[in-house]
């Protein structure tokens, strides 16, 4: 398998998440050590490295939406590439006073 | 044909017709459509279908030669084929009863539970309260807490938990946010997963999947008014045949092919929910339901989840699927309650395209002027 992004994982209630994805094994490891120290009163379950190939891009949507970038919010006559997330677009008062 | 029975976009046009006789060679001889439909049967009913499924774990190629041919000799099953032909190629005994009044009844009517972007709180109160209720002072993102209630010009007015009047928003944008995800003709790539419908695995899957519940889907009346919890148990079956590992935590095949990954394979949870909807989508007009490919966010981490939506016709009541987290279908409410219950997950967005233009005869909501 040809790894192209490793994705730091940790588990809890069985619930399973990557909490972030990197280049790089000694780096992915490196965040582990120091998620499982952050992590301190609520410490997951379990936390490990998961490879991830080139053939499923799902990395790519984990690192948009990591970014805090809007994925599509608003536009959903148009398809979003996960590399490029678009902008999301408001359609509510924020008053909540409404009319 | 779109799954509610309107007009047919582009995007609902995959159609092969299941009837169509495909004469395969395979380990037992040539089959056709229908005698390759009998004797998965015959698999399912005996137990042997496991065996079949085993793959190879680099390529996602199955071992089992009669597992090919078998495979390639099924249907295609697609999200455009009609229920009847589903019972012409023999997988299904009888189209539920009352299924063409159910997709056709109105589906943006008062009451009915919507998707909207507002200013709502995500700061959990405490335990006993769901987050997501309107806030003024708060940043904007989606709320799961509205639910239609009038429409005035090209608004509909919608009300919001913990608002003090009902908010305006676009048509557009609630069909955009609440309509289902559409999957194109050919193959289609969700979150890296290939999913193509005249693959041999995946129509393994599906007619499997199929010929499992194939009893209780003729059993079903929509005119029955415990039909929703009969439309969620086997949604909940269907989906609970997505059997993989999140990422880094099995042996099993982790490339990109969806028939490969559905039984024992791994992948995060965008990956995960990408296989569960590609099993789910062929069965939406036969068991009236919408499916939504969510794009969210655990609470209490912060960090990226995906998900699927299932809004149930004609009871528009609401699901999320998660096979990551092991919920094979979760009421909305529980499933976006809070960081506190287990339930950890707001939506920030959709994956795919979906349809905006909604036939009138979809709306049944008063008009209200200003």
């Amino acid at each position: 398998m040809i790894v192209v992004r490793y994705a730091v994982c940790s588990e809890r209630q069985g619930k399973a998440v990557t909490r972030v994805i990197l280049e790089s094994r000694t780096e992915a490891e490196r965040t582990l050590e120091h998620l499982r120290q952050n992590d301190g009163t609520t410490p997951e379950s379990s936390y490990w490295v998961a490879e991830l190939g080139p053939e499923c891009e799902s990395w790519r949507w984990l690192v948009a939406a990591s970014s805090s970038e809007p994925v599509k919010g608003g536009a959903a006559t148009s398809a979003v590439a996960p590399t490029s997330p678009s902008a999301s677009k408001t359609s509510a008062t924020a008053s909540g006073k409404g009319v | 044909m779109r799954p509610d029975g309107g007009q047919s976009p582009a995007a609902w046009t995959n159609s092969q017709s299941v009837a169509s006789t495909v004469a395969v060679s395979s380990a037992r001889g040539v089959l056709s459509a229908r005698q390759a439909v009998e004797r998965l049967r015959e698999l399912t009913e005996s137990g042997g279908l496991e065996a079949l499924w085993v793959v190879d774990r680099q390529s996602g190629e199955l071992l089992s030669p009669e597992a090919r041919g078998l495979f390639a000799a099924l249907p295609a099953v697609t999200p455009a084929t009609a229920p009847e032909e589903l019972v012409e190629a023999g997988l299904l005994t009888a189209i539920p009863s009352g299924l063409r009044q159910a997709l056709e009844a109105p589906r943006y009517k008062v009451g009915r539970g919507v998707f909207v972007r507002a200013t709502v709180n995500y700061k959990p109160v405490d335990r006993t309260r769901p987050v997501g209720d309107f806030s003024s002072t708060a940043p904007v993102g989606f709320t799961h807490r509205a639910q239609l209630r009038a429409m005035r010009a090209d608004n509909f007015l919608v009300d919001i938990e913990g608002a003090s009047a009902p908010v305006p928003v676009a048509k557009t944008d609630v069909f955009a946010w609440n309509e289902p995800t559409s999957f194109p003709s050919g193959t289609v790539s969700l979150s890296g997963v290939q999913i193509d419908y005249n693959d041999p695995h995946l129509k393994g899957h599906v007619c499997a999947a199929l010929l499992a519940v194939a009893a209780d889907i003729a059993a079903l009346d929509f005119g029955d008014a415990a039909v929703a919890a009969a439309q969620a148990r086997l949604i909940s079956r269907i989906a609970s045949r997505v059997t993989m590992t999140y990422a880094g935590r099995g042996d099993g095949y982790a490339g990109s092919r969806v028939g490969a990954l559905l039984h024992g394979g791994q992948g995060v949870c965008f990956v995960q929910r990408a296989v569960a909807a590609a099993l789910l989508a062929p069965m939406a007009r036969l068991l009236a339901f919408d499916l939504q490919v969510a794009v969210g966010r655990t609470q209490r981490l912060g960090v990226a989840h995906g998900f699927l939506v299932v809004t149930l016709r004609p009871s528009l009541a609401r699901f999320v699927v998660d096979p990551a987290w092991g919920e094979p279908l979760t009421d909305l409410r529980v499933a976006c309650f809070g960081p506190g219950w287990g339930h950890d997950r707001r939506l920030e967005g959709f994956e795919g395209t979906s349809e905006v233009r909604v036939p009138p005869e979809a709306i049944a909501l008063p008009e209200e002027h200003a």
